[in-house]
């Protein structure tokens, strides 16, 4: 193993320190257990990018150590470009979610415990993007769901916290454990537990028995990814988490499903095979985008608008993989990091309007243009992002969807109804926009007073997601070798 | 990229970008000398442009692995030509009085609309076209927001221009596929290659967005809406600069039209029942539209119509004359003064009349006779509507009491009479009212069912949604809450359970089983 290898296992030793010194450092204050977070995010974000040149060479950086050696299970780390815009996103959703925590009320008591458990929920979403063996993988994909559900349970808001948190446990367990499943037999079928080492074998698994894996994967991620009928969890769980956590479930989480589908039913199984499932995940795809669309709609609480339209973003990225085209697969991996920046935004900006407004009804709140008008910028650029207004970014990953479905082979008029179904976005969008800041009903009063952390950490994603939208081409380059790094290219 | 016609583009385009980003720190004053040298230098720039003549240049920018390229040629450079004369007249109207000066954001908002137009008449590519039309189409939105301090203008415009942008973008991703290349000729090329139903989805999209962009009847309701905010140039990127794009985007299809007979058929056939449809419309006051906003819908019928068969050198030029219309109309309806109908008509029918000539050799029979007799209804119509107080009068009143009217010549008030009496109320008398009835039906239906009713369809569509969406929430809520209370009623047996083990005395003497499991967990994990 190289210097980059051991730089490697930093992303993911780096957390696990700072979540050891915060345990221990019970007299740490909100900022000083910030600050610590920050840091070790920071470094997690340097090194993937120090690793680039690695990549660029054609490299891929791996770090392995044995671990339960009798058993062929290894603590093996891989850094390919799939993994590499997974792993960014990721980091800089924390990152963010970090400083704008610190303007932010949840998490003053017990500050290190709070920093310690979004460091780790951090680590599991990072471990789960680079784990090459597949124990290993399910290790950090249930400790980002564990850790987030302490931080919902511990710092969530309402009374029915544990319950909302119960509910978000028992559905994505399920998910969980249908994936443990398909890993188990992947390993009693090839006797490795290496997930390099099962992508080149995994295709020569009997028809049924690959049929029978790509259903329990699909279903699995697809819960992650809060996919209708199986979104349930979502609205609530958004909801009554703490805004940094909601940012980094919202924004980062709902991403790892989409991982998952990429890493193994796409990676591990001919694109013959996956074939038979395409139409249905596009129907699904454009069944939860509609969905999610309408519930954001006729829901009143301003959080779970956003939470919903997660739901309706979430169905784009489905139908593009559905597509098994290059354009629709690039377009959905695409469609994951911009959608991760205007969810950020956007509920940063919905977590300073209740800071500000202290309502949750779209109803009860308006008028906000004149008396906040930085967050009201804000708010209309996140707005036309998330409708797909070019320049901004998701404006580039939808027409690549799009496009990924008008060349599935497929009827045309499916993609045309996902097309135009978009425009239900637009109207969600324009309610919640216009209702909040151009509405006739004023709240009781508006402390518009807001900490500059907030206001700070809520331009620069916004600026963030201006220059990301202007300047595609890095993502694209990422997103269509991350697609080769795992399939070889596609046509 | 070193060649004046380049340097010059991208100096047009980079410019009022620039202007735009200063006049946010300048007096009112200064705002206005600013924005006069601004059109200033676009003007110098666009008419040294249509001196230096077409040129293809590609840029060092990527776009989606392409690179970008600009096709400078003539018409497009005349349309804009157009356009930038038609802001000078609006801006020269408010030359006098500063107050109606346009504020600062409006100012910028035409200084970006400026280098929009300039993506959208010279990029070689159909999505930075795309691009630049929703941008422009975003500013009339904003226009309207800013101007009524309102979301519901800023939204029903946004929303139709969306749905027009949403069907070009559809047409341009099905034309993608075989050409897998963005370039519009390239592009234009391989859609002959194309099944019968990709051309058609193509072709259906972007005439749809052709419709909605030139605001022709039944889409034309954005315009409608926007040209309310009349204090303000900046009612030229509504009424001005996006039906030029909508022109230029009709200009660039008319290839794919012409691919097929049968397309050429249908898009005759459509442009001549969207134009009755306006004329009857508008006839019977069903709709309450503006002289201009009618004038333009059937102007852009015609135009439509033509696209059909005519080659795109004559089309261009007869785009270049109802676009000038637009212009003169817009401003002749500001400073208040209208044109004699019988001098309106019977310019309509002269200029038709020489376009036909013009194009004859092109046009097939069955196009001439759709073209003429559009011609001769549309210029007659244009004489009745003339005639008529748009306001208060009914069809009767206007033809059985001249003394009424308008000061008018003799003239034709008695022509009017004539046909009025003779045709109408004489020979078809029973008949005609028959027709009329059926035409009155025919028009409640299509106010109701299209252009009029858009906002009534907008409303119900909306409150059907929500009406679905509530029910589907409270289903969700049903179902959380008994997920809920399956949750609820777990933790207890799980309690309860937990209290009954609790109360349970150790049973020692089975301590050996889980001893048995760890020894064997242990030897399996060190083999």
């Amino acid at each position: 193993m190289n210097t980059y290898a051991y730089l490697l296992s930093g992303i993911t030793l780096l957390p696990v320190l700072g979540v050891i010194i915060l345990l221990l450092w019970k007299k740490a204050t909100k900022t000083q257990a910030a600050f610590l977070g920050i840091i070790s995010e920071t470094c997690a974000l340097i090194i993937p990018i120090i690793l680039l040149s690695e990549l660029r060479a054609g490299r891929s950086v791996v770090f392995s150590l044995p671990w339960i050696p009798n058993m062929g299970v290894s603590f093996s780390l891989e850094l390919n470009w799939l993994s590499l815009v997974f792993l960014i996103t990721e980091v800089l959703v924390t990152l963010a979610a970090m400083i704008y925590s610190l303007g932010d009320k949840d998490g003053e008591k017990r500050s290190h415990y709070y920093y310690a458990l979004l460091l780790l929920f951090s680590l599991g979403m990072s471990g789960t993007t680079l784990a090459d063996d597949v124990f290993l993988f399910y290790i950090f994909w249930e400790l980002m769901l564990i850790a987030s559900c302490i931080l919902i349970i511990s710092w969530g808001h309402g009374e029915n916290r544990l319950r909302v948190a119960l509910k978000y446990f028992i559905i994505t367990h399920i998910g969980s454990l249908m994936v443990l499943v398909c890993l188990i037999l992947l390993y009693v079928n090839f006797g490795t537990a290496s997930l390099s080492a099962l992508t080149l074998q995994a295709a020569t698994l009997p028809v049924q028995t690959q049929v029978f894996m790509i259903i329990f994967f699909l279903i699995g991620f697809c819960i992650k990814m809060a996919i209708f009928p199986v979104h349930l969890w979502l609205p609530d769980a958004h909801t009554v988490a703490p805004m940094p956590v909601t940012i980094i479930l919202a924004a980062a989480m709902l991403s790892m499903g989409t991982y998952g589908v990429l890493r193994f039913p796409v990676a591990l199984f001919s694109l013959e095979a996956m074939q038979p499932f395409a139409l249905w995940m596009m129907i699904a795809g454009l069944i939860s985008e509609v969905y999610g669309a309408l519930m954001a709609l006729a829901e009143k609480d301003i959080k779970r608008i956003i939470a919903y339209s997660s739901v309706s973003q979430m169905g784009y990225i489905l139908f593009g993989l559905g597509s098994l085209t290059h354009d629709g697969m690039v377009g959905s991996i695409m469609h994951v990091i911009y959608h991760a920046i205007v969810k950020a935004l956007l509920f940063m900006v919905v977590g300073i309007l209740l800071a500000a407004a202290r309502e949750r009804n779209i109803d009860k709140i308006g008028g906000l243009a004149k008396k906040m008008p930085v967050i009201t910028v804000c708010a209309a650029i996140g707005i036309l992002g998330i409708s797909g207004m070019p320049p901004l970014g998701i404006f580039n990953s939808e027409w690549m969807i799009f496009a990924g479905g008008f060349d599935s082979g497929f009827p045309i008029v499916l993609t045309v109804i996902t097309l135009l179904g978009s425009i239900l976005t637009v109207i969600y969008s324009l309610r919640f926009f216009g209702k909040i800041f151009f509405g006739d009903t004023k709240p009781e009063k508006v402390d518009t007073n807001i900490s500059k952390t907030l206001l700070i950490s809520t331009v620069a994603v916004t600026v963030f997601l201006i220059i990301e939208g202007l300047t595609p081409g890095p993502l694209l380059a990422w997103s269509e070798l991350g697609l080769v790094s795992i399939l070889g290219g596609l046509p | 990229m070193s060649d004046p016609s380049s340097v010059i583009l991208l100096l047009l385009m980079g410019i009022p970008l620039l202007f735009g980003s200063v006049f946010v720190f300048f007096s009112q004053t200064t705002l206005r000398r600013l924005f006069f040298l601004m059109l200033t230098i676009q003007s110098v720039g666009l008419l040294s442009l249509f001196l230096l003549g077409d040129h293809d240049f590609a840029t060092p920018l990527v776009f989606f692995n392409e690179v970008i390229t600009f096709s400078i040629s003539t018409i497009p450079t005349i349309l804009f030509i157009l356009c930038l004369a038609g802001l000078w007249l609006l801006a020269w109207q408010h030359r006098l009085p500063l107050a109606f000066f346009p504020a600062r954001v409006h100012a910028i908002f035409i200084s970006v609309a400026l280098s929009a137009g300039c993506l959208a008449f010279y990029s070689g590519q159909f999505m930075m076209r795309y691009i630049a039309l929703e941008v422009v189409g975003l500013l009339v939105a904003l226009t309207a927001i800013v101007s009524f301090a309102n979301l519901i203008p800023f939204g029903v415009i946004f929303l139709i221009l969306r749905l027009g942008d949403l069907s070009m973008l559809a047409a341009i991703l099905i034309l993608y596929q075989p050409a897998r290349t963005l370039d519009i000729n390239t592009m234009i090329t391989q859609a002959a290659l194309m099944p019968l139903n990709s051309q058609a989805w193509v072709l259906a999209g972007f005439l749809f967005a052709v419709i909605v962009k030139v605001a022709l009847f039944p889409m034309g309701g954005w315009l409608q809406i926007a040209r309310e905010n009349k204090q303000f140039i900046t009612i030229w990127i509504s009424a001005i600069l996006m039906p030029a794009m909508g022109y230029y985007l009709l200009y660039r299809i008319v290839p794919i039209i012409q691919y097929r007979a049968a397309f050429q058929i249908i898009i005759m056939a459509l442009a001549s029942a969207l134009l009755l449809a306006i004329m009857l419309v508008s006839y019977l006051r069903v709709v309450p539209f503006t002289p201009f906003m009618v004038v333009n819908s059937v102007l852009s019928a015609m135009a439509i119509l033509l696209a059909a068969y005519l080659a795109p050198g004559l089309l261009a030029l007869y785009l270049l004359f109802i676009l000038s219309g637009r212009i003169g109309l817009l401003y002749l309806e500001r400073v208040q003064v209208s044109l004699p109908p019988l001098g309106s008509a019977l310019l309509l029918l002269a200029l038709h009349t020489a376009f036909l000539l013009a194009g004859r050799q092109q046009l097939p029979m069955p196009a001439i006779i759709a073209w003429m007799s559009m011609t001769v209804l549309a210029s007659a119509w244009l004489f009745v509507m003339g005639q008529r107080d748009l306001t208060t009068k009914t069809l009767q009143e206007v033809f059985v009491q001249p003394e009424e009217r308008m000061p008018l010549t003799l003239f034709t008030y008695k022509i009017a009479g004539w046909l009025y009496h003779q045709l109408e109320m004489g020979i078809f008398h029973d008949g005609l009212v028959k027709v009329r009835d059926g035409f009155i039906q025919a028009a409640d239906w299509i106010y109701t069912n299209i252009e009029g009713g858009i906002e009534n369809t907008w409303t119900k569509l909306g409150s059907g949604l929500i009406r679905i969406s509530k029910s589907a929430l409270r289903r969700e809520e049903d179902v959380s809450n008994k997920a809920n209370e399956g949750i609820h009623q777990a933790l207890r047996t799980i309690n309860k359970q937990e209290i009954q083990t609790a109360a349970k005395e150790i049973r020692w003497d089975l301590i050996w089983i889980p001893v048995v499991l760890i020894v064997i967990l242990v030897y399996m994990m060190t083999g």
